[in-house]
């Protein structure tokens, strides 16, 4: 009788970085999948570098409650956005990190020092499937602007998590983004996808809990 | 490969109010209200419509009423703000019959309030925001398919009882995205306005003539052609022109208030989510339903008998359903982003034994299910909280 509740990834950063894109070019890539698909953002006044997110919810039935508490996936764009949104990952959630303002471009849990200044370790209480990456960084090294730097990590996320077919998120961004900027938008998720090796579904985060233990 | 689309509340209230024949928008952009009006600034131009940014509220409001007189659908958009400024051409609306959409996009208020949080603070405001004794039809959607099925509907009542229909919208259901499909040309109805030719030409055209008084329905207005008439916002006779004959004021507004009230079982549009054998019952509307719909999920898990009332024209409400649904439960939630603006009209209709529970929040935050999962195991453990 209940339903599972759907799936929920978070994009987070500040205002100009298109975190909101994001969340919109992968929620098409989910409608095209079948899914049944919730996007919704918050953003501030301060168009250029406020804080602002984009939530997705997806689910393979008709999504009643619109928001979600905790995430499935945490994809932050900038070092605020860690601080502001970490707390709201789920346990053993998937955890993106752009690094390319760290003072290390490892942003990990196997030592200490892995972890930036500034930054509690709790994180490493939450979850140990931390994925960090420059990628701003490495989209002005190797496109001359980190525009793009959102669809590297859109590539990278979808290698990781399986989510959508790269295929099918491609398609999406060849009809969504402006004529002229598709080749760019498109080696750029090319360039994402082969940045991480591992593999985390989101769909098999969720441990079986005993009946009763609601 | 699916049949949806990604869609955005706003795009789909605009793309509705398109497809229900609008072809004149004028506004004055107000988060989170300017998506409706950058679609009709791009739409309307393409399906011969016109698209004007007017220099306020006020005079947007004042000339879709224009518009709508010359004989094209028209519509605005605002939010909170906006729509308090509005209020005076509202009533012109009403006393002048004239068919209007206002579409208000829901922010936390009063005043600027918070521009880029949910809000259901104008339930009262849409109601009775204009002076003078009136009645008005109120549309409240909870889905982005829905936003887009409603506007038509919208428009069509507007037509149909010559009104201004005030569309409410959640700030969060305007900026969100879901699943969408473009709804099939059979499953829609479009209420056309009369045509020139349909005009006896040896008789005069008398624009505020009702068919009969006991259910006054009034005739559609014409569509744009030579059709000219008298309009005031004065009290006036069926021909338009001023008139102050204590009977005639009398009939008028008694008129303009009865046009919508015995016709309101017609108009009254509600859904239900499990109250068959519901015990306990949640009213809520508009995104606040969507949260009572999960925690009624959770709730008959643990077999607690509860329902949902969704009423989507939340003025008129369907009392002949909802005091069906009343006299038989024990125990009465009612939900909402407000501080309980529409408890009053629900709590008048309810028997005196029933169990009150309200859930209220003005924060800016949507409430959540287990918000109203609280509420509910509280009224089922049997303690209340007073009203």
């Amino acid at each position: 009788m209940i339903g599972k509740n759907p799936i929920a990834l978070r994009f987070a950063g500040i205002g100009g970085q298109g975190n909101i894109l994001m969340g919109i070019v992968l929620a098409k890539t989910l409608i095209r999948e079948g899914k049944w698909v919730v996007q919704s953002q918050s953003y501030t006044a301060q168009v250029r570098g406020g804080p602002s997110h984009c939530d997705v919810l997806y689910s393979g039935e008709w999504i009643d409650y619109p928001k979600a508490e905790n995430f499935d996936l945490l994809f932050a764009l900038h070092p605020s956005a860690v601080l502001r949104h970490y707390h709201l990952l789920k346990k053993n959630g998937v955890f993106f990190v752009d690094t390319s303002l760290f003072s290390s471009e490892k942003f990990s849990c196997d030592s200490p020092d892995a972890i930036p200044k500034g930054f509690p370790l709790e994180i490493c209480r939450i979850t140990r499937k931390i994925l960090g990456y420059p990628f701003s960084k490495k989209s002005i090294e190797l496109f001359h602007t980190d525009v793009v730097a959102n669809m590297m990590g859109l590539g990278a996320l979808v290698k990781v998590t399986d989510v959508v077919p790269i295929d099918t998120l491609k398609e999406t961004v060849s009809e969504t983004v402006k004529k002229k900027y598709v080749d760019l938008n498109l080696k750029a998720i090319d360039y994402g996808y082969g940045v991480f090796n591992r593999v985390f579904r989101l769909d098999q985060l969720r441990k079986r809990r005993m009946a009763g233990f609601e | 490969m699916s049949d949806y689309v990604l869609m955005q509340g706003d795009e789909a209230a605009a793309l509705g109010a398109i497809r229900a024949g609008c072809r004149f928008y004028a506004g004055y952009p107000i988060t989170p209200a300017s998506e409706i009006a950058e679609v009709m600034a791009r739409e309307l131009p393409k399906v011969g419509g016109v698209f004007i940014q007017m220099e306020d509220e006020i005079a947007s409001a004042t000339s879709i009423i224009g518009a709508s007189l010359a004989g094209v659908k028209s519509m605005t958009a605002t939010s909170g703000p906006g729509f308090s400024l509005m209020q005076e051409a509202i009533g012109y609306a009403i006393m002048t019959e004239t068919p209007t959409v206002f579409v208000d996009v829901m922010r936390g208020g009063p005043s600027t309030g918070m521009p880029t949080k949910p809000s259901q603070g104008d339930i009262m405001q849409a109601r009775w925001g204009t002076h003078g004794d009136h009645a008005i039809i109120v549309i409240y959607p909870s889905t982005v398919q829905e936003v887009y099925k409603y506007m038509i509907t919208a428009f069509n009542l507007a037509e149909k009882y010559r009104t201004p229909v005030v569309f409410l919208m959640d700030e969060l259901l305007g900026h969100m995205r879901e699943n969408f499909k473009f709804p099939e040309d059979k499953e829609i109805f479009v209420f056309s306005r009369l045509k020139e030719e349909q005009l006896k030409e040896e008789e005069v055209f008398l624009p505020y003539e009702t068919e009969e008084y006991a259910e006054p329905t009034p005739q559609p207005l014409v569509e744009m052609g030579k059709a000219k008439f008298h309009v005031s916002g004065l009290i006036h006779d069926e021909s338009g022109f001023p008139m102050a004959n204590p009977e005639i004021a009398g009939g008028l507004i008694r008129r303009l208030v009865e046009k919508i009230r015995l016709h309101a079982d017609e108009i009254a549009m509600y859904d239900e989510y499990m109250t068959e054998d519901a015990e306990i019952l949640i009213v809520a509307y508009g995104i606040t339903a969507r949260s009572a719909m999960r925690a009624i999920r959770i709730a008959r898990n643990d077999r607690i008998k509860v329902g949902l009332f969704r009423p989507i024209t939340i003025w008129p409400v369907s009392r002949t359903r909802l005091k069906q649904l009343l006299s038989r439960i024990d125990a009465l939630i009612i939900a909402e982003m407000n501080l309980g603006q529409y408890a009053h009209e629900i709590l008048e209709m309810a028997r005196s034994s029933t169990k009150v529970k309200l859930v209220n929040k003005v924060s800016g935050e949507l409430i959540t299910p287990q918000e109203i999962l609280d509420a509910i195991t509280e009224v089922q453990s049997g303690i209340m909280g007073y009203y």
